[in-house]
């Protein structure tokens, strides 16, 4: 508690330090590629630390479904298992197989993992923490999320393996589905806000969630949310019982690790979004007073994302390629589009 | 534009692929056109083993064809030896072995459950399923001290009784256990995704599994109420009553899923006659020429030493002849043929295992499916490659 | 922010010169993909944010992408078809032609920087379906019809 007390302290002191830096005569340039690389190594950390927890998370959350205790060796609990597993790939060879295209090969990881580190720059997390108000945050953040998928493609073609070729075609199919989808699911949230801005989204949502007006649209989002980060039921782009691993299968080490990095990245900020854009963002519940910091709540409603998408991979089957392509333009986009025609409906009518 | 069909090799490393089984296909984007089973990646050589070994020396070995029910695989052997021998086991013995092999037909398809669902990408049904195998391995170590490899029947009977401790460790179990067939059931019989991915795959008509000799619950599937238990009892099947399912009669995936349920249930019914009625009295065969004196005589009576020192070096010699017998093993017809040239040795020994003829008909029915599918109906079909590759 | 400018410029005519260059298609698809980013970021900067990040969302999530689908289906194009003197020729005077007009208008052109104007999607919006409908109407039409156009080519094929 007292640590995210002083979270918001330190923020507002990098931006005080950066703003009196103005006085002394250093070009703004440099002060704005000074605060862009601490603000990128601060994001950088957070999602390490971050994919630490939620892969611990991962882990019990999936031995607690499956009746079993999950790590328990590496300390208390098991919960330095993910640091020990984090330190072990560290260590690991790096291959990179003979007849890979070696250029792309490497830069594929980097490709997943920049845009998702992109992403939390529009993060609103609390009234005072924020990197950039950006005044289209909604776009820009699909904007990022579309730009990851190019890594997956290519990762899964210059592996130089068919399984991680069709990967990567799977990879390319679901995504045109799946945006659309997902951003006719926010549509109707952005007719009520009339904005693209998430801090406005958040200040629209004071007296009543979103989640209250849009319950379809909250479920939509939420589909499409686990499809584009390609969690299981429809992680049919890494299908470890069809396609061995799919893109990833011939990336060791520390590549390894970005794709990993990158899939939490971007798990975490579907859910960010989800709490922001239908869940009230760091507002606490309507009616209730603010006895915690505001970045608690956001961080809360976050978690309580991460964990029904959890929930929702230890417990259904996978779905299969041509089925999930068929859900979405079949069910989810004809629905995307009814909640838009029944929100534009009810708004004209109220006025 | 012309487009190229791309030749995939899948397995022997595939973790689909139950083992080493090695499929070579032909796809056109995603679709399978051509599909060609490899295999003989764990051939061991066991048919030949057998010329070289004893009676007794190779029912150890039979554990390791269908290595996730070894106790059906001692039962078959011993079961062909028997009636080569002309020995008649006692009721006890039967239904001890009766017991024993349908746990063992339960443990099995547990795993092919677990299996199968994992590889449709349920990942929780696998740990609960092998949460109530791990109870069944418990029984086997109760009974014989081993749990996967047995060895938990001999010729001419069984080498332990069943005694009151595992009687009630039996029962607990079969009480249990109806309860967590509903429970995987919960996860997926009516779940939506799970029926988009088996109903309607994999289709095995009738003709065509009647015609590539598939057996066992692969057959019974496709709507064939065929059941060696029922058509030619052996032990004390037919003192028991059960049904033989037969699914829904469209022999897709989704039938073959619902049978292997049933089976389990059906299963449980019969552990609990057995149970209830199992006789009193000797559990191995009166036949000194085949089965060694008890360890009390050995160790009081010179006579009683040489003979069992007899035995286990030399075996026992069968008269000349052949022989041929199968039972419902869990993966369908496990077979035993065996030929005798008069020697304590097989001269030629032929398991007919169930997997090697359900695993044929895959080039048929994996033509025109997607990867995904061909995964469902290789998990569909519940091959071991064990008893394929011998 | 001229820095950025020139930043972002540099990259964009740099990824152009290799999106022609470059024999790998891969690659050239990935300097493609550099490219729509880098003019996206010229968008930004002239605060045509929603123009940028629309940039960003459908060429390099949507057309890059299905170029990428098309390319790892297809073997290297390069090594069937060598390129004869004549198309040389043709290609390099089509290109002359062409860089000659635009340049010619661009000379007539007397350029002003416009006022930095706050960009609204209300006000876009508002324009889209009022003064602009008849462009945007068609423009929609023709995307219809390239749209079924695709899909009879592609179920021809599979009538085949």
């Amino acid at each position: 508690m007292e640590l995210l007390y002083n979270t918001e302290r330190l923020v507002e002191i990098i931006g005080d330090f950066l703003q009196s830096c103005k006085g002394y005569g250093i070009p703004e340039w440099v002060l704005t590629l000074g605060g862009g690389v601490v603000v990128a190594v601060i994001i950088a950390g957070f999602i390490a630390v971050n994919t630490l927890i939620l892969v611990l998370a991962e882990r019990k959350v999936s031995a607690f479904i499956q009746d079993r205790l999950g790590p328990m060796r590496v300390g208390p609990w098991g919960c330095l298992q993910t640091v020990a597993d984090a330190l072990k790939l560290l260590q690991k060879e790096d291959i990179t197989p003979k007849k890979a295209d070696r250029l792309i090969f490497f830069l594929s990881p980097i490709i997943v993992f920049a845009p998702a580190v992109m992403a939390y720059v529009a993060i609103s997390w609390s009234p005072k923490i924020r990197v950039a108000d950006i005044n289209l945050g909604l776009l820009y953040i699909f904007a990022t999320g579309s730009l990851g998928t190019l890594g997956i493609i290519l990762a899964g073609w210059s592996s130089a393996n068919k399984w991680s070729l069709l990967g990567g075609m799977r990879s390319a199919a679901q995504i045109i589905s799946y945006e659309v989808a997902l951003i006719l699911s926010v549509i109707g949230v952005i007719m009520l806000s009339g904005s693209l801005n998430l801090e406005n989204l958040i200040s629209c949502q004071k007296d009543c969630w979103y989640i209250v007006y849009q319950p379809l649209g909250f479920l939509l989002f939420l589909v499409s949310a686990i499809a584009e980060t390609n969690r299981a039921p429809f992680d049919i782009v890494e299908a470890e019982q069809e396609l061995v691993g799919g893109f990833h299968t011939e990336y060791s080490a520390m590549k390894f690790a970005m794709f990993f990095l990158g899939e939490y990245a971007s798990v975490f900020i579907a859910s960010a979004l989800c709490a922001t854009l239908f869940l009230g963002g760091w507002q606490p519940v309507p009616g209730l007073p603010a006895v915690v910091p505001p970045i608690i709540w956001f961080l809360a409603k976050c978690y309580l994302i991460v964990f029904i998408i959890m929930w929702i991979r230890w417990t259904y089957p996978r779905i299969r390629v041509d089925q999930l392509m068929g859900f979405s333009w079949k069910f989810l986009i004809p629905l995307g589009f009814l909640n838009i025609g029944l929100t534009g409906f009810i708004m004209a009518i109220r006025g | 534009m012309t487009t190229h069909k791309m030749t995939l090799n899948m397995g022997p490393q595939h973790p689909s692929t139950h083992g080493v089984l090695r499929l070579v296909l032909e796809l056109d984007g995603e679709t399978i056109t051509a599909c060609e089973p490899h295999i003989g990646y764990l051939h061991r050589g066991i048919e030949k083993l057998a010329e070289s070994k004893t009676y007794h020396q190779f029912l150890p070995i039979t554990d390791r064809l269908d290595y996730i029910a070894a106790p059906s695989n001692n039962l078959a052997y011993c079961l062909a030896v028997e009636k080569l021998a002309g020995l008649e086991v006692p009721k006890r013995a039967s239904y001890i072995r009766m017991i024993i092999a349908e746990l063992t037909r339960i443990a099995s398809h547990l795993v092919w459950l677990g299996t199968h669902a994992l590889d449709i990408g349920a990942y929780t049904v696998f740990l609960y399923t092998f949460r109530e195998r791990e109870l069944i391995l418990d029984i086997f170590e109760s009974y014989c001290g081993a749990r996967l490899t047995t060895t938990c029947f001999r010729i001419g009977g069984v080498p332990y009784t069943i005694d009151d401790g595992l009687k009630k460790q039996i029962a607990d179990f079969i009480k249990i256990f109806p309860k967590k067939i509903e429970e995987y059931e919960g996860l997926l019989t009516k779940n939506p995704i799970w029926l988009n991915r088996t109903q309607n795959i994999g289709i095995i008509p009738k003709d065509t599994a009647i015609s590539y000799g598939l057996t066992g619950p692969t057959l019974r599937g496709s709507g064939i109420d065929r059941d060696i238990r029922k058509v030619n009892p052996y032990s004390c099947y037919d003192e028991v009553e059960f049904v033989v399912p037969k699914g829904r009669g469209i022999g897709d995936v989704y039938d073959r899923y619902l049978v292997r349920l049933d089976e389990m249930r059906e299963s449980v019914k019969i552990i609990t006659q057995a149970l209830e009625r199992l006789p009193d009295g000797e559990i191995l065969a009166d036949c000194p020429k085949v089965i060694p004196p008890k360890k009390e005589r050995v160790k009081t009576e010179i006579a009683a030493l040489i003979h069992h020192f007899h035995i286990m070096t030399e075996g026992f010699e069968l008269p000349k002849g052949e022989a041929f017998l199968s039972i419902e093993a869990p993966k369908g017809e496990l077979g035993f043929y065996i030929v005798s040239d008069g020697g304590n040795k097989p001269a030629r020994l032929r398991i007919r295992t169930p997997s090697f003829a359900n695993l044929s008909c895959i080039s048929e029915i994996g033509k025109g499916v997607m990867i995904a599918d061909m995964v469902a109906i290789i998990g569909s079909l519940d091959i071991v490659l064990g008893e394929i590759d011998r | 922010m001229e820095i950025a400018f020139y930043i972002l410029a540099g990259m964009a005519v740099t990824s152009a010169i290799l999106v022609v260059s470059l024999k790998n298609l891969v690659r050239a698809i990935l300097a493609l993909a550099s490219l729509f980013l880098s003019i996206a970021g010229l968008y930004i900067l002239l605060s045509a944010e929603f123009l940028g990040l629309v940039q960003i969302l459908v060429y390099i999530g949507g057309v890059i992408l299905l170029f990428l689908f098309l390319i790892m289906l297809t073997e290297n194009l390069f090594e069937k078809n060598k390129v004869n003197l004549f198309q040389r020729i043709t290609g390099v005077g089509l290109v002359l032609l062409l860089f000659s007009i635009i340049i010619s208008i661009f000379m007539k052109q007397p350029f002003q920087a416009i006022p930095k104007t706050d960009y609204s999607i209300q006000e876009l919006g508002k324009h889209l379906l009022t003064d602009y409908l008849v462009p945007f109407e068609v423009v929609s039409l023709l995307l219809l019809v390239a749209l079924i156009g695709a899909i009879v080519i592609a179920k021809k094929e599979e009538n085949k």
